[in-house]
């Protein structure tokens, strides 16, 4: 990017949603410079699963919000004329116990209300479905068929190509490290290759959020959560739908030891996807620990008893960021003008066209929709 | 983190890799009074260089290989075979190793100080047709024809560097095998009239090259220096060749060769198996004239890990007597750190020996470097990541598309994500990216291995077996 | 095809083998690549995209490229394989993810 002529936004942090926001900006007009700290998809995004899930939103504006992004997936590959490896697989969250049936059945209804087809399955069904779940881990299962599955690589890389097509400039391997703000408004960011000046600078940086907030002067609420997941070998097909634990929407004490809830992805290729290790922490790292790697294993083992023998041949770890009362921090910043914040989301694929519409929108002007002060990043929780 | 370490089988030193760096390690550490643990990935120690020869296929009682495998039966060795060091984790003051081997093998093992011997494997140089049945590395057809018994084909053609070829050349010409071609794609090694002073001494590997030369003459075997196979062709296996210079442009534009083979043998070197290494956190620099990341290491051999030493072949290819000097060497340091006595006479010693042993590594180094033309082979349908089948052409696209690093490409092509875990394709991928990109390979960044180093089965990693 | 075993000490035991259900002898030391190529099989599988033929490649076991389906366990590595009497040894195919 030539000196002489500053970027109009900067987006910080080249991920599932700092592409898709840069995406939409430059495809709105607007100059924009997209700086990441690492490769695109380094961070959380680059351990995410790849689920196009609807069965998880939350309820209320999420779940509107949710639908409409959803509703874009299907033209999505289309519009950025990309192999993103979309795919309509099916999605079941594992009900092990009443508690978590009694909520999964609110859900069901919640969710056929709004038009999703989301059915609750006994024990029977779902071991039909999947032959290979160990009956004796569930009960049911909270089904939706037309959930979907792609490559959040392949995503990313789409966002970013696209968003150079449209002028979208990029930087990788170039922290930020620091946020400069003047009278209460943004003036842009400081860099390992120097500072960049700009109107508008969009938070997109997962974990990272927060130390990057405070720069500007701003506590955001994300916190994360240190989280582990293993891939095994190409296996035959092992299981068609995406499966997550119901036990994720059970409250939680927000523990700091080690709890793994359980989920599982077959790659169309073949290999396994395995998770979820998840430590709270206040530390940004990247290694895999020796006490995460087993946890996982044996619940993967628990869950489905043949792939017991099925090498594991990868792990990772990354920080991945949450909100604690489970609504995205999505919107500007109160008292920082310029300063908008897209971070937290709790399914974070989904909504990526959504978030970049609606983020590039803040800019330009088109995104007046009240409703979003719900996600406010600086709303007290 | 209690959980982890309760119960766990503690030790002083442990060895990973029973080659001869770890068991020149083994010994001299046992010299000292420090009990070893010597953790092997085969089912029987010596590495590649000492690799046994099953007795039911030798006729012999077990040639002498080395009196270093003899060291192993004292009472104050362990030795644990056929298992894998699938992690290592600073623990405390040591390091946690997760082992996964057969029944009854500890799957935990803490360790105070740790050598880590792993050695190398062929360093794979992809062309069109190498994928094909047929196409081995020099490494394989040596293990077979020496170690397995088995002639492993019946016309070959050697394409690679260095003097090993020549050693397999001989090997298979005594076992009944063609030779129809060896060909080496560095120059005629003029410049070695130089190294006269580090090749003092070494009579017997001079020796050794001379009369494989003589046999493959004798054979009439094809011998070309800067030369290459550029294709491999077949109905699914390898049936010929075509060969050619190195450097060279298109088959029209160069004078190529076609010549009926069965078996290509792939002898360009060694790659040092560093993701062990690289894994337990080591800072690792690339050596260009190596052509590989190595770990960065003290006088001492040393990594930037406390306690953690690398030698032999995997922390830089010197071959079998720098491995055992080397290995010698980092167990008098780790011993020390247990506050072993250690002689300075013997420190004193054993680096003279080694500096000696390196100097004659040195001169092969430079006569027969990995070379660099190789790039010019590949074609858009050459098979870079043999896992994966991901071809040059579409780490090419991708690269087209944006992606600037190994990391970038890995994560975007999957080149790199299967099986092998990388090691296939990690340095020619590297290489084409460095080619399409006009950088050096240094600054695209580095891959770290995660753990599980090797594949492991779900439940192997486990601490308790079922 | 071509691989052919050198002369074994004399009076060295046998053991049998089946490859793709056919019966086959091997020697006690021997790795199922070896017993393969003995028997002129240099192929050993295809693969999954491309349905390529592969076989032995690296020798050592760090290729991957050599997998065969050993007693019903699934992408074992023949050349890290070491034979043992009445095991049964089944080539080719992909994995059918």
């Amino acid at each position: 990017m030539s000196v002489e002529r500053s970027p109009d936004a900067i987006v910080i942090g080249g991920g599932l949603i700092g592409s898709s926001v840069a995406y939409h900006l430059a495809r709105a007009g607007v100059r924009t410079l997209l700086i990441e700290q690492g490769d695109l998809a380094s961070g959380a995004s680059g351990a995410n699963f790849g689920n196009v899930q609807v069965e998880d939103a939350e309820f209320g504006l999420s779940l509107e919000l949710t639908l409409r992004s959803y509703a874009r997936f299907a033209s999505l590959g289309d519009e950025l004329n990309y192999e993103v490896g979309y795919r309509r697989t099916g999605n079941l969250l594992l009900i092990e116990n009443q508690q978590q049936w009694a909520l999964m059945q609110q859900r069901a209804a919640r969710l056929q209300a709004a038009g999703v087809r989301a059915a609750l399955l006994d024990r029977d069904e779902t071991c039909r479905l999947e032959p290979g779940l160990a009956p004796e881990t569930i009960i049911g299962a909270l089904y939706n068929p037309e959930e979907g599955t792609l490559d959040p690589f392949k995503l990313v890389h789409a966002y970013a190509l696209r968003g150079r097509d449209a002028g979208l400039e990029l930087w990788t391997h170039t922290r930020v490290t620091g946020i400069q703000v003047r009278g209460g408004r943004v003036i842009g960011v400081t860099t390992a290759r120097g500072p960049v000046s700009a109107q508008w600078v969009i938070l997109a940086a997962g974990a990272w959020s927060h130390a990057l907030g405070r720069t500007a002067g701003v506590e955001l609420p994300v916190e994360w959560v240190h989280g582990e997941a293993l891939i095994t070998e190409v296996l035959p097909t092992t299981a068609r739908n995406a499966m997550t634990t119901a036990a994720f929407f059970e409250a939680t004490e927000g523990a700091e030891e080690q709890s793994v809830g359980f989920c599982l992805r077959q790659r169309p290729r073949g290999n396994v996807m395995l998770g979820e290790a998840a430590r709270v922490t206040r530390r940004l790292g990247r290694e895999s620990t020796p006490a995460a790697l087993p946890a996982v294993a044996a619940e993967a083992r628990r869950w489905l008893p043949a792939l017991r023998r099925a090498a594991v041949i990868r792990s990772w770890a990354i920080p991945v960021a949450f909100v604690p009362d489970s609504r995205p921090l999505l919107g500007p910043v109160d008292g920082v003008a310029g300063l908008l914040v897209a971070t937290g989301l709790k399914s974070t694929i989904i909504l990526t066209p959504v978030v970049g519409e609606l983020v590039a929108g803040m800019v330009t002007g088109a995104t007046q929709d009240p409703r979003l002060a719900e996600f406010s990043p600086t709303r007290t929780l | 983190m209690p959980d982890v370490i309760a119960n766990h089988l503690q030790v002083e030193l442990a060895i990973v890799g029973a080659g001869p760096a770890g068991l020149a390690a083994a010994a001299e550490a046992s010299d000292l009074g420090v009990p070893v643990t010597l953790i092997d990935l085969f089912p029987r120690p010596g590495g590649q260089y000492f690799k046994p020869t099953p007795a039911e296929l030798d006729g012999e009682s077990g040639a002498h290989l080395s009196p270093l495998l003899d060291r192993l039966s004292q009472a104050d060795m362990r030795v644990i075979s056929d298992t894998a060091v699938w992690g290592i984790f600073p623990e405390g003051e040591g390091y946690l190793l997760c082992l996964y081997g057969p029944v009854g093998t500890p799957r935990r093992l803490l360790a105070r100080k740790v050598i880590l011997a792993p050695g190398a494997h062929d360093r794979p140089v992809p062309f069109p047709g190498w994928t094909l049945p047929g196409v081995i590395t020099a490494g394989a057809a040596l293990t077979l024809v020496k170690h397995q018994r088995l002639l492993p084909g019946r016309r070959f053609l050697l394409s690679g560097t260095g003097p090993l070829q020549l050693v397999l050349a001989r090997h298979l010409l005594d076992a009944g095998g063609e030779v129809a071609a060896v060909l080496d794609a560095n120059p005629f090694p003029w410049r070695g009239w130089r190294h006269a002073r580090a090749a003092w001494g070494q009579w017997e590997r001079l020796g050794e090259g001379w009369a494989a030369w003589r046999s493959l003459r004798k054979a009439d075997a094809l011998l070309r220096w800067g030369h290459v196979v550029r294709r491999a062709e077949g109905e699914g296996q390898v049936e010929q060749a075509i060969i050619g210079p190195v450097d060279g442009g298109t088959d029209e534009a160069v004078a190529v060769d076609r010549i009926a083979v069965d078996t290509i043998c792939l002898g360009h070197g060694l790659a040092p198996s560093v993701q062990l290494a690289r894994q337990a956190g080591c800072e690792h620099r690339y050596d260009p004239d190596q052509r590989a990341y190595l770990p960065v290491r003290d006088e001492s051999l040393q990594s930037t890990l406390p306690g953690l030493f690398v030698v032999g072949d995997g922390a830089g290819i010197g071959g079998k007597d720098v491995a055992q000097w080397e290995g010698r060497l980092a167990a008098l340091a780790a011993a020390a750190q247990l506050t072993r006595s250690v002689a300075a006479d013997r420190i004193a010693a054993v680096r003279r020996e080694l500096a000696r042993q390196r100097r004659f590594a040195a001169v092969l180094i430079d006569l027969f470097p990995a070379s660099a033309h190789l790039g010019d082979l590949l074609t858009d349908d050459t098979v870079l990541c043999r896992c994966e089948e991901i071809t040059v052409g579409e780490i090419r696209r991708v690269v087209a598309e944006g992606a600037e690093t190994l990391n970038a490409v890995r994560m975007v092509t999957r080149a790199g994500m299967g099986r092998c875990q990388g090691r296939m394709c990690g340095g020619p991928v590297s290489e084409l990216l460095a080619r399409e990109l006009g950088q050096p390979v240094e600054a695209l960044g580095q891959v770290t291995p995660r753990p599980p180093v090797v594949p492991v089965p779900l439940e192997g990693l486990l601490e308790e077996e079922a | 095809m071509t691989s052919s075993r050198l002369p074994r000490p004399a009076g060295s035991p046998t053991l049998t083998v089946s490859v793709d259900s056919e019966i086959a002898e091997a020697h006690p030391g021997e790795t199922v690549a070896t017993v393969l190529l003995a028997l002129g099989r240099q192929t050993f599988r295809h693969t999954d995209h491309l349905h390529a033929p592969r076989g032995l490649f690296c020798g050592m076991g760090v290729c991957f490229d050599c997998l065969v389906t050993i007693d019903g366990q699934p992408n074992v590595r023949a050349c890290m394989t070491p034979v043992h009497a009445g095991m049964t040894i089944e080539t080719g195919g992909p994995s059918d993810a």
